[in-house]
C-alpha cells in the first residue's frame, strides 16, 4: 500500500509548473484546464517533472525502509503488551489485596467488640485446664487410709500405727498384731489384692505383747482417683 | 531474426541482473535491527528494574490475599463462636470459676481457710506454714485429733474445699495419747491474669467444652459462701 503510493508521488509529483500556452496547431482544441494542485499525467502535454522517476535501487530502499518500521513497531507494541500486562496483574494484585485487608478490618473490628467475651471465655478455659491437670492424678486419701483398714479388719486384730502416703501412690504402713501368723496373714492379703501393686515385709519382730511389723508396697491408682 | 534473438537475450540478462540486484539489496543489515535490538535491551533493563520487582511483589500480594483469607475465616468462626455464648451465663460462671481458682491467693486467706477447716473438725494445730510458691500457696500442715476427725479433715481439705487444693505426702499415725496426728503438704493454686488482652488470632476453645468442671467449681463455690 504504501509503496504504491510512494510510485504514485514519484511518478507525479506536485510542483508548481507554470501553464505553458498551449501549441499552435490548425486545428484549434480547447485550452489544458491545469492548476498547481493537480497532478499532471506523464506523458500529458508539454510539462516539465523535475524529480527525477525513482530507479529500482531506490523503489527497494524504500520498500525495505517500509518494512523495517513494521518490525520496530511490532516490538515496541510487544515491550508495551508485556508492560502493561505486568503491571496491569500488578495493581490488581494489589487493589484484591486492598479489598481483603478492608474486609478483614471490618471482621477485626466487630470481634474486637467482643473482646470482654474472649478474656472471660480464657479466663474460665485456663481454670479448667488447670484443674484437669492438677486432678489428673490425684487421688483420695481418705480411701485409702479405709482400704488399710478394712484389710486389718479382715485379717483380725491388727492396728495400724502409721500409715504414710506418698505422691507416687508409694506406701508405708506400721502397725502390731497379736502373732506372726496374723502379720503373715495380713501381707498375704495385701498381696493379692487388685488395688496393691507390690508389697514389701520391711520389717517383722515378735515380742511379749504380740508381734511388729512394717510394709512397703505401691498402690494402684484405679480405686482410688478423685471423680 | 538473428538481431531479435540477441536483444531479447540481452534483455532477459537485464531482467536476471536487475532480480540479483534488488536481492542483495533486500537483505537485512545492522541498521535496520536498530530498533528491534533497541526494544530487546530496553525490556531487559525493564524486566530487571521494574517488571521482576513488580512481578515478585504480585506474587507477594497473593500470598498476602491467601493469608488475609484464612484470617478472615477464622475470624468469622470466632465471631459465631462468640454469638453462641449467652453473656449472662457466661458472665456468672467466669465469677465462680475466680472463686474457686482466684487471680491471686493470698497466704493469709488460705492459712485461714485450713485452720478453720481444723477447728469445725475438732482438731488442735501442731504445725501450720504458708509461702508463695509459682501459681500457688504451699506449706506444711500437722494437726491432732480423733481418728474419725483426721478422716474427715483429709477428706474435706481435698473434695469439699472451695479453693483448689493438692495434698501430698500425707502421713497418719497414732500418737501415745491414743490421738492421731496428721502431717501433709497442702497446695492451693491461683492463676494470675494477664494485663495485656489477648490475640484475636490465639486459638480460641470455648468454655462450653468444659462444662463438667465448670459445675464442680459452682459446687465448690456454694461451699465457699
Amino acid at each position: 500500500m504504501n509503496n504504491t503510493q510512494t510510485q504514485n508521488s514519484n511518478v507525479s509529483p506536485q510542483q508548481s509548473v507554470q501553464p505553458t500556452p498551449a501549441p499552435v496547431t490548425p486545428n484549434t482544441q480547447p485550452p489544458l484546464k491545469t492548476t498547481l494542485a493537480q497532478p499532471q499525467k506523464a506523458p500529458q502535454a508539454e510539462g516539465f517533472n523535475l524529480i527525477p522517476a525513482m530507479s529500482e535501487e531506490e523503489k527497494v530502499k524504500i520498500k525495505k525502509k517500509n518494512t523495517l518500521n513494521i518490525g520496530s513497531i511490532l516490538s515496541i507494541i510487544a515491550l508495551a503488551s508485556v508492560a502493561i500486562g505486568i503491571v496491569g496483574f500488578n495493581i490488581l494484585s494489589k487493589a484484591q489485596l486492598n479489598s481483603k485487608k478492608a474486609s478483614l478490618s471490618r471482621v477485626e473490628k466487630t470481634v474486637n467488640s467482643k473482646m470482654d467475651k474472649i478474656v472471660a471465655n480464657n479466663a474460665i478455659v485456663e481454670r479448667a485446664k488447670l484443674y484437669t491437670q492438677v486432678k489428673k492424678d490425684s487421688f483420695s486419701h481418705k480411701k485409702i487410709i479405709e482400704f488399710f483398714t478394712e484389710i486389718a479388719n479382715k485379717t483380725g486384730a491388727i492396728s495400724f500405727r502409721s500409715m504414710d502416703i506418698s505422691e507416687t501412690l508409694g506406701f508405708e504402713i506400721a502397725g502390731t498384731g497379736p502373732s506372726l501368723e496374723r502379720v503373715a496373714r495380713l501381707w498375704y492379703l495385701f498381696g493379692i489384692h487388685e488395688n496393691i501393686k507390690s508389697i514389701n515385709l520391711n520389717s517383722v519382730s515378735k515380742n511379749d505383747t504380740g508381734a511388729t511389723f512394717s510394709f512397703e508396697g505401691e498402690l494402684n491408682i484405679t480405686n482410688f482417683s478423685n471423680e | 531474426m538473428g538481431l531479435l534473438t540477441s536483444q531479447s537475450k540481452q534483455k532477459k540478462d537485464q531482467e536476471v541482473a536487475a532480480i540479483s540486484h534488488k536481492l542483495k539489496k533486500t537483505k537485512l543489515s545492522f541498521s535496520d535491527l536498530v530498533i528491534p535490538i533497541a526494544s530487546g535491551v530496553l525490556f531487559i533493563v525493564l524486566a530487571f528494574a521494574v517488571f521482576i520487582p513488580m512481578i515478585s511483589s504480585a506474587f507477594d500480594y497473593l500470598d498476602e490475599i491467601k493469608e488475609t483469607n484464612e484470617k478472615i475465616e477464622q475470624l468469622t468462626k470466632l465471631n459465631k463462636q462468640l454469638d453462641i455464648l449467652d453473656d449472662n451465663q457466661l458472665n456468672e460462671d467466669v465469677l465462680v470459676s475466680r472463686q474457686v481458682i482466684p487471680k491471686i491467693l493470698l497466704v493469709s486467706n488460705f492459712v485461714y481457710y485450713l485452720d478453720e477447716l481444723a477447728k469445725e473438725k475438732r482438731l488442735t494445730i501442731s504445725e501450720l506454714s504458708s509461702s508463695d510458691s509459682i501459681n500457688g500457696v504451699s506449706g506444711p500442715l500437722g494437726y491432732t485429733g480423733a481418728y474419725d476427725d483426721v478422716i474427715s479433715f483429709l477428706e474435706d481439705v481435698q473434695s469439699v474445699s472451695p479453693y483448689m487444693i493438692r495434698l501430698e505426702n500425707v502421713e497418719v499415725s497414732a500418737r501415745k495419747d491414743e490421738t492421731w496426728s496428721i502431717s501433709l503438704q497442702v497446695s492451693g493454686y491461683y492463676i494470675l491474669e494477664p494485663e495485656k488482652e489477648p490475640s484475636v488470632y490465639a486459638a480460641f476453645q470455648p468454655y462450653t467444652e468444659y462444662e463438667d468442671i465448670v459445675e464442680i467449681f459452682k459446687t465448690k463455690a456454694a461451699n465457699l459462701d
